[in-house]
């Protein structure tokens, strides 16, 4: 049975780019979400087993939808996507508990390897 | 530029797609922010386009686009942080690249790719007028460049006394000792938050003694290249391992440390340290020599202290939480655990406010130091003989006080010098001692500083004061004194008409009225002599307090200023004169209830019951009780300065905010007391 | 280029303050009730540990008291080292005003006393009166604003 994903990153060409990656690697995409508030609300209808969230979103940031959703499921699997210049932002993730982080611009086979650990934990 | 299994055509067609929209909305925000080079809607909406630009681009491998989108990113962020100032030829090279964009994205349309096209000089022009230094990839926390003797010890563990009463403690308890060196991937963009998931999954299932280099203080990126990690734990080598795994993790490396690898390591610190102490021990005797203060900026100070007083708030919070556990049965671990945090934490707050008071606190000798010199000189111009006591010098105030005291208490001297005292001749003829006399003193009261300059001459001449400010005669002697601090009292008239002091004293009544929200007052004996004093509020003071609680509202009072508290019994007040008074034990002294004063006539009726708590105030002048509803704890409060629109009837002598958001007002108990003497309580 | 104004109502007047001597604008929230204050001293505001009062504008200008609704904003104003809020009916906008389009106005405007009364710029079909806050603030309970 594949792994459900739910892919939050408000550019559609990303989620596009990562929807084609994972598919192909035999994952499951059971939702996108272009705002913070839509990765909530859809983690909660649909409870996927991991969230590949972005940090920068319009509405509520990618921070905020990770905080809410630890709210909902306290184990709930989070990998983040950031951008270079933001350490402190995923130190404080990482302290909120999310599984990994990328870089962004990452290469595909970082993300495949990120869900891939992260899931195994 | 492949993806496993992926339709690049379809990905290329969507990449165009988007990057087509996103260019046509730069061109649109970039006109916009020709026109208004100022609007931040436009510099916000340029960031975000050049950002997603250069994301997408990448992710297709378009690096050269790539590149260049991040160069405008850089800019424009520059741009809306206020550090990249837009000028016109800045403006014409973004205008540029935003050309040269759009070249690369026709051409990519066309079957080509993006790296026959020339951008190497855009970009550079774009550096140059924006002034980019090339990031170094650290944000956030003040990243601190390690210093020369840190780089030689990557790796080395430093234990002093503390590490190694933990590693035994640890033994103790049956843990193992454990040192982990953790090596991140080269490809890893970011190192320190790599380790840091490492860390965060280690502090879970271990006891983190040390880390090298320091893990909750970051520095450089590169640095963190390889983290050590001394640690203790239950768990075995494997368990660690798996706990620990964690992507982009090039090597961890676990051993396991005896007896003997800790001794060693102990001893080679301790032999270290007494080396580098010595060379310390060295190079500060030189230091020494160009002093030891530095000059810190107030404002850095005031934040500090803000933060200290939080602290407390916070270490008062865990105080009441220490309580509250210890009474519940059970835990007694996390109990002994919760104690030893909460003393810690009280210890460390005292000291630590002790330390910042200072740092902010200057004896007022600095002050007063410089007036027996003044004092010599202008005597002996003046061809009088004065002798001056300075008491209470060692008095603390704030040091931002000293500064504008310094003119005021100045002058009060000069115009005693100058009209109080009187010269040899004139004090023998009315039987004085030849030699005048001036005390400056200072003292703390309660949340004030009181200083006191008299002097045995002349006194002020109540007439001619009366004259000159035209006051009838039916005004008392003491209020027509207090006229010379009224503005405009002083003017160019000669001085030596006018005997006593005037001259002015409206300028030194402003100046601390205003600039140090104090009070200035005076009193004068005719012939006798004049004694001036000013009342400073300190600013920032921690006050023990009493806190009580009346009609709902609470409210402190000094416990400095307290004599005792009591029960008092509805038989033990009297009626004297019209005034309440609370009798008792052959004591008597005016009561007062705080509710009515506080809160509005009718608040007395909340409390009817027979016995109430009362505190017996004390000041110079005498005791007097309040009557209040509860004694509610003694606490040491952060007490800030209260707006006058909240003290309009000067009640108060400031307010606390404790950590919860509850307000309480200071009681200024010598404001109450000098109100229940002239019997103004109705007035209030 | 002129100089930006924060615009707020109070009743059916329109009045503006230089953005310099605003810190924040704020939901009416967290307004602790105090006992002792003037009548038109609405309560007071804790930001950050400091303890801010929060005039009712509306009292303060002796208009007829008004519900709370959303549309009610505190203006934290900020002067030296302190700061005091204002409850006003409704924050408008902040605009650039033109020193051009500024009148000075000696005699007093809508009841207004002059001694408040900074200027006055005429924006669409509002007139708006460019108070001096800081004055209104600081004169004693017992004077009334408006005549």
């Amino acid at each position: 049975m594949p792994y459900r994903v739910l892919l939050a990153d408000d550019l559609y060409f990303m989620r596009m780019v990562q929807k084609e990656v994972l598919e192909a690697n035999g994952y499951q995409i059971v939702g996108e979400a272009s705002t913070g508030t839509e990765a909530v609300a859809k983690y909660q209808e649909l409870n996927p087993d991991i969230v590949i969230l972005d940090i920068t979103m319009p509405e509520m940031n990618g921070l905020e939808a990770m905080r809410k959703i630890f709210e909902i499921e306290s184990q709930a699997k989070i990998i983040i996507c950031s951008a270079i210049g933001q350490q402190n932002l995923i130190v404080d993730a990482i302290n909120a508990g999310i599984k990994d982080f990328v870089v962004k611009p990452f290469k595909p086979e970082r993300l495949l390897s990120a869900i891939k650990n992260a899931l195994a934990a | 530029m492949s993806f496993s299994g992926l339709d690049e055509q379809k990905l290329l067609r969507a990449f165009l797609e988007e990057s087509e929209e996103l260019l046509e909305k730069l061109n649109e925000n970039l006109l916009q922010l020709e026109r208004d080079s100022s609007n931040p809607d436009s510099i916000n909406e340029i960031f975000r386009l050049t950002h997603s630009l250069k994301s997408e681009s990448a992710l297709l491998g378009f690096a050269r686009l790539s590149e260049l989108a991040h160069r405008l990113e850089d800019v424009f962020d520059g741009i809306r942080s206020g550090t990249v100032s837009l000028s016109r030829p800045l403006m014409d090279a973004i205008f540029s690249a935003s050309d040269l964009i759009h070249e690369i994205i026709a051409r990519i349309s066309i079957g080509k790719n993006d790296e026959d096209v020339e951008s190497r000089s855009v970009i550079r022009e774009l550096k140059q007028l924006a002034g980019l230094a090339p990031k170094i990839g650290t944000e956030g926390y003040g990243a601190v460049a390690p210093d020369e003797t840190e780089r030689a010890d990557e790796g080395r563990l430093v234990l002093g006394d503390f590490e190694y009463s933990q590693i035994m403690e640890a033994l103790e308890r049956g843990e193992n000792i454990y040192r982990l060196t953790v090596t991140v991937s080269e490809e890893a963009e970011l190192k320190y938050p790599r380790v840091y998931l490492v860390f965060n999954k280690l502090e879970m299932i271990a006891n983190v003694i040390q880390t090298v280099p320091n893990i909750t203080v970051p520095q450089e990126d590169q640095l963190y290249r390889q983290l050590v990690v001394l640690f203790s734990s239950e768990l075995d080598k494997e368990e660690i391992y798996k706990a620990c795994s964690v992507d982009l993790i090039e090597k961890l490396e676990l051993e396991l440390w005896d007896e003997t690898s800790i001794q060693e390591a102990v001893s080679a610190s301790r032999g270290e340290e007494t080396a580098r102490s010595a060379a310390s021990a060295h190079t500060s005797s030189t230091s020494r020599i160009e002093g030891t203060s530095i000059r810190v900026d107030t404002n850095k100070l005031n934040e500090i202290w803000q933060l200290v007083g939080e602290l407390t708030i916070y270490k008062a919070q865990l105080s009441k939480l220490h309580d509250n556990v210890a009474r519940q049965k059970g835990n007694e671990s996390i109990k002994g655990e919760v104690e030893r945090a909460s003393d810690s934490l009280e210890r460390i707050t005292t000291e630590m406010q002790q330390a910042i008071m200072g740092t902010r606190m200057v004896p007022i000798a600095v002050l007063f130091n410089k007036f027996p010199r003044l004092v010599r000189d202008l005597s002996r111009k003046l061809g009088k003989k004065v002798d001056l006591e300075i008491h209470g010098k060692e008095t603390e105030i704030d040091r931002t006080i000293v500064e504008v005291l310094s003119d005021p208490l100045t002058h009060i001297i000069r115009n005693s010098l100058d009209h109080g005292l009187e010269g040899p001749e004139d004090r023998r003829a009315v039987e004085k001692d030849e030699v005048g006399h001036i005390m400056i003193s200072a003292h703390q009261q309660g949340g004030q500083v009181v200083i006191e300059i008299a002097d045995d001459g002349r006194g002020l001449d109540v007439d001619k004061i009366r004259q000159k400010a035209g006051i009838s005669r039916e005004v008392s002697e003491e209020e027509v004194v207090q006229t010379i601090f009224s503005p405009g009292f002083s003017t160019k008239e000669d001085v030596t008409d006018l005997s006593g002091r005037g001259v002015g004293m409206d300028v030194v009544a402003t100046r601390i009225r205003e600039e140090l929200k104090g009070e200035v007052e005076v009193r004068s004996e005719p012939g006798e002599g004049t004694l001036i004093r000013i009342l400073l509020p300190l600013t920032l003071t921690i006050l023990h307090s009493l806190v009580i609680s009346c009609a709902g509202y609470y409210y402190a009072i000094p416990v400095q200023d307290i004599d005792e508290t009591v029960r008092v019994l509805e038989e033990e007040i009297v009626i004297q004169e019209g005034s309440e008074v609370y009798s008792y034990e052959g004591n008597e002294m005016p009561l007062l209830r705080l509710g009515p004063v506080l809160c509005g006539p009718s608040e007395d009726q909340h409390n009817r019951s027979r016995e109430r708590n009362g505190v017996v105030v004390e000041q110079r002048r005498g005791k007097v009780c309040l009557l209040v509803d509860e004694l509610v704890e003694e606490e040491d409060l952060v007490i800030k300065p209260i707006s006058e629109l909240l003290n309009h009837r000067r009640l108060f002598s400031g307010v606390s905010v404790l950590g919860d958001g509850k307000i309480i007002f200071i009681l200024d108990t010598a404001r109450i007391m000098e109100i229940i003497e002239t019997g103004g309580v109705d007035a209030i | 280029m002129g100089k930006k104004y924060v615009v707020f109502q109070i009743g059916e007047g329109h009045y503006a303050i230089p953005v310099t001597e605003v810190s924040q604008i704020i939901r009416y929230e967290n307004v602790t009730d105090v006992p002792t204050a003037l009548p038109f001293v609405d309560g007071i505001i804790n930001i950050g540990g400091d303890v801010i009062p929060v005039v009712n504008l509306r009292s303060r200008f002796s208009l007829s008291t008004a519900e709370i609704t959303r549309k009610n904003r505190v203006i934290i104003l900020r002067r030296q080292d302190s700061r005091y809020g204002v409850l006003v009916d409704g924050v408008r906008e902040i605009l650039d005003l033109d020193e051009d389009s500024i009148a000075p106005e000696a005699a007093s405007v809508f009841g207004m006393k002059a001694e408040f009364v900074r200027g006055i710029a005429k924006i669409r079909d509002h007139v708006l009166v460019l108070l001096d806050i800081f004055k209104v603030l600081s004169t004693a309970p017992e004077v009334p604003i408006k005549e």
